[in-house]
Order: structure tokens, then sequence, then C-alpha cells
């Protein structure tokens, strides 16, 4: 099953593929209804991250080495349309370039960017860990959607079956969705 | 400390490299860019659980000795993605009758007990944390080649029962999916119904059974399962181990053991085999093993396919029963291959022990079954072979029945439990083409247990 394909030409690849292998775990299965229940999130913003900071907690219960990422969302709450900017935290994340670890169900580098317009979907919770407590990612890599633009749309981009978002949306069809839902 | 960043663009540009060599049939599975060495192929439990329903299946199974609740959950999970079914019956899952072990590749893991801490990211143990994270049940912290930690949300009510559990959430199947992680696959493309997908319907207990699209991706990062890779087949004795199988080096082999206590590293007891050949090798257990699996690894091989499928062994159990056929049987003057057989449990409480010889034997004929206690063998002898070493002790003469089949009952004393015991069957065949008028059964080595 190995090939000699020369290694450059693989390197060619789009990181994205392969980045979405690396954000991977078990979450529970959600489709949008369930997603939204109160019970679950209490809050989803569309917005633009503008800031992540990566932190470590040694714990004595816990243990060593628990890293989180915590991004700063600026936007509009989709459950109730309000300006909104959210603090959202997630288990995995580097410290330095040296220190941290890959979570298997974090959300990949690429979807977590800085400047990037995405959809997050939180949860606040007294202890995701190690006493860390915060606005917690619902699902982790399952609670963030990046959004494109589609001409003068925004289109909100589905991660599959299982998922609570399935498949691409445009922005206003998700927001009225959500509202029946809620 | 962790240091993976500085081959996480390597990692990443192999896994994609990976992505794209993978076989049409296999377009589910994708890979995180690393595989587990023979060093990482540990795994262990802390069990700081707190749901009751982790710790209340206290029947041991007699597949995976020794270990109970979460710990034999954990076992499992591990197990299922083995090169083999587990003591080559796969027995020990309820859920999945006869099927445990179903990776087929270069893949095994040495089950090395309970940990003394949660560790590092790179200790290879599971445990609870604390807490809860939205819809998160549990995570693997990947450093892929330097080892693995996965982590369970204490929120969630874990359950660990040998069957199939009726609520709260299935540990076996979700350890399953997170180990798929640790041995470097990541989340399959594919929706639903395989291990590594990446959401979960409570209780989740199917997720134990690795399917289609879970094999293919282990057999991609590991290879699929060698020819010459060792395997055990049987094993028998207590304080001396014989080890039966295949493929083992012929001059030099290392067995894995599960560690007796506690451990702050999980590196399995090894101890070197006292006598190698390919298909047979002793070991003195060390006094450091506990029940758990065993293990063979080639000399100083370090190739994934050199190590063996675990198998199921409790150095505190005593003397363990055993049948095993091998050799070659000599064809008769019919063109019929006369073979031995066994029913019942070579065992002095139990004492149904029959051996038998059928299809091949010829009819109405006299024969003897015989035996050695020195070991096996492969002498050229009247034709065929007498597969075990002298001396030998034959037993009364015996008349096959009109269809060449004969059943000798084997009486098991006190005094034998502890033997091993090579059997094989001759018989009167006047008119083979030969002339020697003999017949020979292939043979079968037998442990006599309590």
């Amino acid at each position: 099953m190995h090939s000699k394909t020369p290694l450059a030409a693989l390197l060619a690849v789009p990181a994205l593929i392969v980045g979405a292998a690396l954000g991977a775990a078990q979450i529970e299965r959600l489709d949008l209804k369930q997603m939204v229940d109160e019970t679950r999130t209490d809050n989803a913003v569309l917005g633009t991250i503008t800031a992540k900071q990566v932190f470590r907690v040694d714990h004595p219960v816990d243990g060593d080495e628990l890293y989180f990422t915590r991004m700063t969302i600026q936007g509009k709450s989709l459950y109730d349309g309000s300006d909104l900017t959210a603090e959202v935290t997630f288990a995995g994340g580097f410290v330095s370039p040296n220190e941290g670890v890959h979570n298997s169900e974090a959300p990949t580098a690429d979807d977590t960017r800085i400047g990037n317009t995405v959809v997050v979907f939180y949860q606040w919770t007294n202890n995701m860990g190690g006493d860390v407590a915060g606005n917690a990612l619902y699902a982790a890599h399952g609670g963030l959607f990046r959004v494109a633009k589609a001409g003068s749309d925004q289109v909100v981009l589905g991660r599959g079956e299982g998922y609570a978002i399935a498949r691409n949306v445009r922005v206003p069809v998700l927001r009225a969705e959500i509202e029946k839902l809620r | 400390m962790i240091k993976i960043t500085r081959f996480v663009l390597p990692v990443a540009a192999l896994g994609a490299a990976a992505l794209l060599l993978v076989p049409t049939q296999s377009q589910g599975f994708t890979v995180l860019g690393g595989n587990l060495n023979l060093g990482q192929r540990d795994v262990r439990l802390f069990n700081n659980f707190t749901s009751p329903g982790v710790n209340a299946n206290t029947t041991p199974d007699p597949d995976l000795p020794g270990w109970t609740g979460g710990f034999l959950a954990i076992w499992k999970s591990g197990v299922e993605w083995a090169s083999e079914k587990h003591n080559l019956n796969g027995k020990g899952d309820p859920t999945q009758a006869g099927d445990l072990g179903s990776g087929g590749a270069n893949f095994d893991i040495t089950w090395q007990g309970a940990a003394t801490s949660i560790g590092g990211p790179n200790d290879n143990v599971h445990s609870e944390i604390s807490g809860c994270n939205g819809g998160v049940l549990a995570y693997t912290e990947i450093p892929i080649s330097d080892g693995w930690r996965i982590r369970y949300y204490q929120c969630w009510s874990w359950q660990a029962p040998a069957g199939a559990p009726f609520s709260g959430f299935d540990l076996q199947g979700v350890a399953t999916h997170e180990y798929g992680h640790a041995l470097g696959l990541g989340h399959t493309t594919f929706g639903g119904g395989q291990t590594m997908s990446a959401g979960i319907s409570a209780p989740g207990w199917q997720a134990r059974s690795i399917e289609w699209d879970d094999i293919d991706g282990v057999r991609f990062i590991y290879g699929v399962k060698a020819a010459t890779k060792p395997k055990i087949s049987g094993i028998s004795g207590s304080s001396v181990l014989t080890i039966s199988g295949t493929n083992f080096d012929p001059n030099s082999n290392e067995v894995w053991f599960t560690q007796k206590t506690q451990n702050l590293s999980g590196n399995p007891i090894k101890a070197l085999a006292s006598q190698s050949s390919t298909t047979s090798l002793q070991v003195t257990v060390p006094a450091t093993a506990g029940p758990g699996d065993v293990l063979v690894k080639k000399g100083l091989g370090q190739a994934f396919s050199d190590l063996s499928n675990g198998f199921g062994f409790d150095p505190t159990a005593g003397p363990q029963c055993n049948a095993t056929i091998y050799c070659t049987a000599k064809t008769n003057s019919q063109g019929s291959v006369p073979s031995i057989g066994s029913t019942g449990t070579p065992s002095v409480s139990v004492n149904d022990f029959h051996l038998n010889s059928f299809n091949g034997g010829i009819g109405n004929a006299n024969g003897i079954h015989f035996w050695s206690d020195t070991g096996s063998a492969t002498t050229p002898f009247a034709g065929g072979i007498l597969c075990m070493q002298p001396p030998t002790v034959r037993g009364p003469v015996h008349k096959y029945d009109a269809f060449g089949f004969i059943d000798v009952p084997i009486t098991v004393g006190i005094f034998e439990v502890g033997l091993t015991r090579w059997f094989q069957f001759w018989f009167r065949d006047p008119t083979h083409p030969d002339g020697t008028g003999i017949g020979l059964s292939n043979a079968m080595e037998v442990s006599f247990c309590n």
C-alpha cells in the first residue's frame, strides 16, 4: 500500500484534508434541534475570531499538563440577534511551539485561525477538567462551523451526518431554523 | 513535556499522503500521520471512575483472566484491534460472540493492568477527568509515536458490563473508538456505523466491534498481518510455560507478560525463552508476571510483524488445560489423511477427555494410540512422520469401526496435572503401496490441568 510518489508532490496536498483528520474524537451525536436545546447550549455566536490563547493547568486530581484553548469571537447571537462577544474554550492546544498536546476532539488549527468567520455553539461549564470554568465549545469540533462567502451571501459549512449542521446552509436560513426550534 | 510541534507539519504531510493512497474501497478512514512502535503497545487503566457502573461487573472472564469491571472493558477495547481472534476463539465479549480481535493487521496490544496515576500525555493510560465539556464524551491526547493519554469526562454515566448496557454510555465502546485514535486513526468520513465515526448515540456499545472501514484503517497504518508474523495458538504449564504456535524465531524469542502489580511504567514483564523452535518454545514465568496476556516477540526484531498476538494467561491459576493439533499425517492406502481429534477437557476434575481418529483410519483395522512425555519431533518413520521424541509409550490395541473411526477415553490422574503429553495414532494398513503396512495420524499436544 506504500507508494514511491515523491514526497514533495505529496506536500502540495491541501493541509485542510489533514487538518480534518487531526481534529477527531468521540462526541455526542446531535442534530440542530438537540444542539439548540437550552439544556445543551446557552448561545451560538456568528462572528469573527479576534483572539486566541492557550493555557496550561497542572491539577492535583486531574493530572498534569492539561492544555486549553480560549477563543474570542465577536459578532451576533444566532439565538436572539444581539451583538455578542463570547469567550469560548476547548481542551487541547500549544502554549509554545514545543509545549502542548493535540486533542483528538479539538477543532483544527485551521478552523480556529484568528480572522476566521465562524458559527460557535457553547455552554457555560463550571469545570471542564482541571477546575477550568468557562463557556465550553459544545461537542468540541462538532460545535464550530466555518462560514464562507458565496457572492453576497454567507454560507455556514456543514460537517456531515451526525453533526448539528450537517449540510451547507445560508446564514438567514440557519437563523430562521434556529428561531423555529427555540 | 510534549514536544510534537516540530513534527506536526511532516506528520500532516504524511497524513495527507496516506489519505491520497487509500485504496478506493477505503475512502472513509483518515489517519493522524503516526503509529505506535513496539515500545508503545502497552495499555493501562488508572481506575478513578466515579460511576458505579464501571466496576459493577465482578465476574472474570476465563479468556481474559484476572480482571473485572472497568479494567476488563479497557483491556477488551484494545484487544478488539488485535491481529487475531483473542485466544484464537474470539471469546470474551457477549456483544460480539467469537469475534473479539478483528484488526488483521501487524498490530497487537500488551495489557498492563492498573496504573498508579493518570500519567502524562504519553504514558498510555486511560482515566477519568473531572467535570464536563459540552457534548464531549472522551478524548485522546495524541503525540502518537511518543504514546497517548485517554480521558473520559466524569459527567457521563459510564457503564462497563460484560454485555450491552441499557443506559448511560458504554465505556468499552467509547474506549475502542478512543484507542483507534491512539493507534493513529482519525475520524472516518462515513457518517455512522463505524467505530471511528465521530459521533455516538447512547449507550454506544456497537462501537465495541470495529467494522470494515476501521479494519482497513488499522491495516493501512500497520500493514496487513504478515505471513511471517508469530502466532500463539496454545499455552500450557504454569511455572514453566510451553507456548505453541507458528513463526517463532528458531533461536531466540522474548516473551511478554502482564505485570502482576501496579507499576509506574507500562513496560511489559519480559523473559527470554529457554528453548525455541519455530512452532514451540518454553519460558520460565517471572515472579513479577500476573494475569493478562502473553505475547512473543522474535529475538531482536523491531518490525510491527515481529510481535505475536496476545493469549490469555493467569500464572496464579495453576496448570492450564490445552489440546493443540500439530504435525502431518501419512496418507493411507485409500488416499485419505487420518486426522487426530479430541473431545472434552484434559482436566482431572472434569475427566471427560477423549482422543479420536477420523477421516483416514482403515475400517475394522487394529490400531493403538501412543505418546511421549518428552517433546514434539518430526522424525521420518514408516513412510510417514513420528511426531514425538523418544521414549514412547503405547496404549492398548483398539479396533477401528467400519468407517475407520476410533474413540479412546483418556483418564486424567492427579499426577498428570501440569504435565504436557504428545499423542499420535498408529494403525495397520496392510495394502499401503509403500509396503510398510502402517498408517500414522498427525499428532496432538495435550496439557493436563486440575
